[in-house]
């Protein structure tokens, strides 16, 4: 597997990832943009605008039925953020050409397709289709209204809502349904103009695509474009937590849904700290060895699930779901548990198979298209140039005492809890 | 031992099987990727409540939710290590899960890959339940199962078994209620094991960068010779008609969202002819409900449906087809649907729509092939009895004329039944 990364334009960078492990070929344009209250729903918005026709596939169903006959080349968008940055993504899944039944070549005309999604949008006096805007606002006003469907989720999300109601990691990744409301498509297009003109774009191709195109495909989209200054998406580390905000919200629900927030006193990137904080999460509450699942499942076989997680913007999320009367036996044994950590209570076992675990992980970062994108898009938003095999090395020298240190810096911050109402 | 070579050229894949002298069937497919994937399964999940051994006078009827109880039990030991931290210190992510046909057990690494076969082979051949270990289970599959029910989706799913089938294995909950499993005790887990534990009734397989030869070495190791048991299994099948026509519950989701179940009554001994009929239905259902279809296009435009899914789900005990969405005028939904397949059902597929479907198709059985999650594919379709390999073959090969006549033989508004979930507003209850 080769990598290698270059910037073709002003805040565009091509990463060429040449692997024949895979049978697709990849393409992941990412925009990225800060997260902000006032653009947010805009800019979830206007990607999925984009898949509703093109100037040469006018409408849905032309363009999808040009999809489907190169094998179901899916391309496809997903909007994300990643520390308080705003990533929305336009993929593209293309079958190799050698594995088509009657060895069609797809994989130039899908590269194609993806020029003309992403330059020539379908118009109307200048910006986007009005119906089509107006169908997709709909809809993404009902996605935001959907959130409420999968209670995990939900519990999650209102948690880092009330957490960082300050912070723009509060700020939903769809924006807010009166955001949306008002969204014009004059507007939405000029959104649209200023993402390709601004956003920091960091553009993957996967597999093994033929000679230049994949840098071809860049220049296609972007030549025409003036590129402006990229604004800054830099994630702000809140390192200390102030007074523990408590909420408790109800709905008919068979079990409680709990999730304590903790700043953890770094920044999930900083040179110094990342490593002990990825061992930190193992031996606190990731996997089946960690204190979480050996004592609130394990011993007080109080949930099925209970663990946690560290986040680009170095918080640490716990949830569990549990008997709602066991709200407090079982937030008390995860505090307790974090308290273990920081007597420096570890065994020998626990950071063995907290290392192993990151170990296994981090090698298995190139058996998957998706996560050698995730790992170098992460590089490349938070200005790292770190390995799989990087990170290996920095977790074997891992200390006891280093990871107690980070349980010490971590403090909780947030206090969850959706139930029933008798609870 | 005699290995057995299996190659499909087009994509340039293959496995390895052999019967190893235990009696298990072991399967390698080989990967050159960094990790490897290994799954032991038992063909036992939940639809086998009510079993004997050839032999025996009577059929044994065990509590719902036995088999994945009893999945969660296996990783006990007698010495009081736990099987994870026996993976763990190899450096293996370990798993097990229990379906409808099903208990698989599991591990990824992508080092010590003996060592952690060993492990895999060991404890799963090794039982230890006592009425302490297995009464400290029943809290923890309570949330487990407790955790589901606060999933629309899976309650909607659940009623519509439930409206669909009277008596039938296919309207079992895996997971079994939390009334259930309280009647379940280390004696009864212990006659499931003897029953269903057995290697003629298992088998091994691996995804990775392994050779067959370092599979049987472990499993020389490891295994020992079992006697051969024939088990006899007793599915109540029925009829066509489901128990009832439309089931609704409340929940607070933020639209009504529902799902319609198709009951098919197809049963065969025959392993091709289920594969070639399921693969037939999922190219239909492409057909006619992908993103490119115009019934899909049209919905998503006049936003009618959000959410659009169908699909074909075929299993040991029972089939359905089933159709489902999200939208504010649920009778109109289904009328539309209906009406549709009435329509399709006197003109017949869309030759060229049916031609992109299997391209579809056909693309997606190839990306089957692109991690070590193959052994999951693999094992799934094998415990059908179906061989995933010959699955590309297939799709290249069904006819138009084929597909019609299933879509005639199936879609009959008799054999529907609704599930519906109307949302709750906050202070109405």
């Amino acid at each position: 597997m080769q990598i290698s990364r270059k910037e073709i334009f002003d805040g565009i960078a091509l990463t060429t990832v040449k692997t024949d492990k895979f049978k697709f070929n990849r393409i992941f344009i990412d925009f990225i943009l800060p997260l902000e209250r006032e653009h947010a729903a805009e800019n979830a918005l206007f990607a999925d605008v984009l898949m509703r026709g093109t100037e040469k596939y006018p409408g849905l169903l032309p363009l999808q039925k040009k999809l489907s006959s190169l094998y179901g080349a899916d391309i496809d968008t997903y909007v994300g953020t990643n520390g308080e940055a705003h990533v929305i993504t336009v993929f593209a899944k293309l079958l190799k050409d050698k594995y088509t039944l009657d060895g069609e070549e797809i994989t130039g005309e899908a590269s194609e397709l993806l020029c003309e999604v992403l330059t020539n949008p379908q118009k109307e006096g200048g910006a986007f289709v009005a119906e089509y805007t107006e169908s997709e606002k709909e809809k993404l006003i009902d996605d935001i209204a959907a959130q409420i469907n999968d209670k995990d989720a939900y519990a999650l999300h209102r948690a880092i809502e009330i957490m960082c109601a300050d912070e723009a990691w509060g700020i939903p990744e769809l924006g807010r349904p009166e955001d949306v409301e008002k969204i014009t498509r004059e507007a939405l297009y000029a959104r649209y103009e200023y993402i390709l003109s601004h956003a920091g774009v960091e553009f993957f191709a996967i597999g093994d695509f033929p000679g230049e195109m994949a840098e071809d495909i860049v220049r296609k989209i972007f030549g025409g474009v003036t590129r402006g200054e990229v604004p800054d998406y830099s994630t702000k580390i809140v390192r200390t937590a102030g007074e523990i905000k408590k909420a408790v919200e109800h709905q008919e629900l068979k079990q409680g849904k709990l999730v304590l927030g903790f700043r953890t006193g770094v920044g999930a990137y900083e040179k110094d700290t990342s490593d002990a904080l990825r061992v930190f999460n193992c031996v606190f509450g990731n996997g089946t060895q960690s204190k979480l699942f050996m004592n609130v499942r394990e011993k007080l076989s109080l949930c099925y699930h209970c663990s946690s997680r560290v986040y680009s913007k170095g918080i640490m999320m716990v949830t569990s779901g549990i008997e709602p009367k066991n709200y407090d036996k079982a937030k008390n044994e995860i505090l307790a548990q974090l308290d273990e950590v920081r007597k420096g209570n570890i065994s020998d076992m626990e950071m063995d198979s907290a290392k192993k675990r990151l170990r296994n992980s981090m090698l298995s970062v190139g058996d998957s298209a998706e996560a050698i994108h995730s790992w170098y898009l992460n590089n490349n938003i938070f200005g790292l140039s770190e390995t799989p095999e990087d990170v290996i090395k920095g977790v074997e020298a891992v200390t006891k005492e280093q990871v107690a240190e980070i349980a010490k810096k971590v403090m909780l911050d947030t206090e969850y809890f959706l139930c029933g109402e008798e609870a | 031992m005699n290995i057995v070579t299996k190659e499909n050229a087009r994509i340039g894949e293959k496995y390895y099987y052999m019967k190893h002298s235990s009696g298990l069937d072991i399967y390698v497919i080989p990967k050159k990727l960094s990790s490897a994937y290994a799954l032991f399964c038992t063909r036992y999940g939940a639809i086998d409540n009510c079993f004997k051994l050839a032999g025996e006078a009577e059929f044994t009827r065990v509590p719902d939710g036995i088999a994945h109880y009893l999945e969660h039990k296996m990783f006990e030991n007698e010495d009081g290590v736990d099987t994870f931290s026996r993976f763990a210190a190899y450096g293996a992510s370990a798993n097990a899960f229990t379906s409808m046909d099903v208990t698989a057990y599991l591990f990824k690494c992508t080092e010590n890959f003996g060592k952690n076969l060993e492990i895999l082979l060991d404890y799963v051949t090794h039982p230890y339940f006592t009425p302490e270990n297995v009464q400290k289970e029943q809290g923890i599959i309570a949330q487990e199962i407790r955790g589901r029910e606060d999933w629309p989706e899976v309650v909607q799913y659940v009623n519509l078994l439930h409206a669909l089938y009277e008596k039938s294995q296919a309207r079992l909950n895996v997971a079994g209620t939390v009334e259930s499993i309280a009647k379940i005790d280390a004696e009864t887990l212990y006659k499931c094991y003897e029953v269903f534990y057995n290697l003629s009734n298992m088998f091994l397989c691996v995804a990775g960068d392994v050779t067959p030869e370092e599979v049987l070495a472990v499993a020389d190791k490891m295994l020992p010779t079992e006697e051969e048991k024939v088990i006899e299994r007793c599915y109540d099948y029925e009829g066509r008609e489901p128990v009832k026509k439309y089931v609704e519950s409340s929940f607070e989701v933020a639209k009504p969202m529902f799902l319609l179940g198709l009951k098919d009554d197809f049963r065969s001994g025959d392993a091709r002819e289920m594969q070639k009929r399921s693969i037939a239905m999922q190219m239909v259902t492409e057909t006619l409900f992908g993103y490119s279809s115009e019934f899909s296009v049209d919905v998503y435009e006049s936003g009618l449906i959000d959410e659009l899914e169908a699909e074909y789900h075929i299993g040991l005990a029972g089939a359905q087809f089933l159709f489902g969405g999200e939208s504010d005028d649920v009778d109109e939904a289904i009328k539309k649907f209906t009406l549709y397949m009435e329509d399709v059902k006197k003109t017949g597929l869309d030759a060229e729509a049916f031609e992109r479907a299997r391209r579809l198709k056909y693309a997606s059985f190839v990306r089957s092939f692109e991690g070590t999650g193959i052994a999951e594919t693999f094992s799934m379709s094998l415990i059908k009895g179906c061989d995933w390999f010959d699955t590309g073959d297939i799709i290249a090969e069904i006819t138009l004329d084929e597909a019609n006549a299933l879509v005639r033989e199936l879609f009959d508004e008799k054999y529907y039944a609704v599930s519906v979930i109307n949302p709750i507003e906050k202070g109405e209850e």
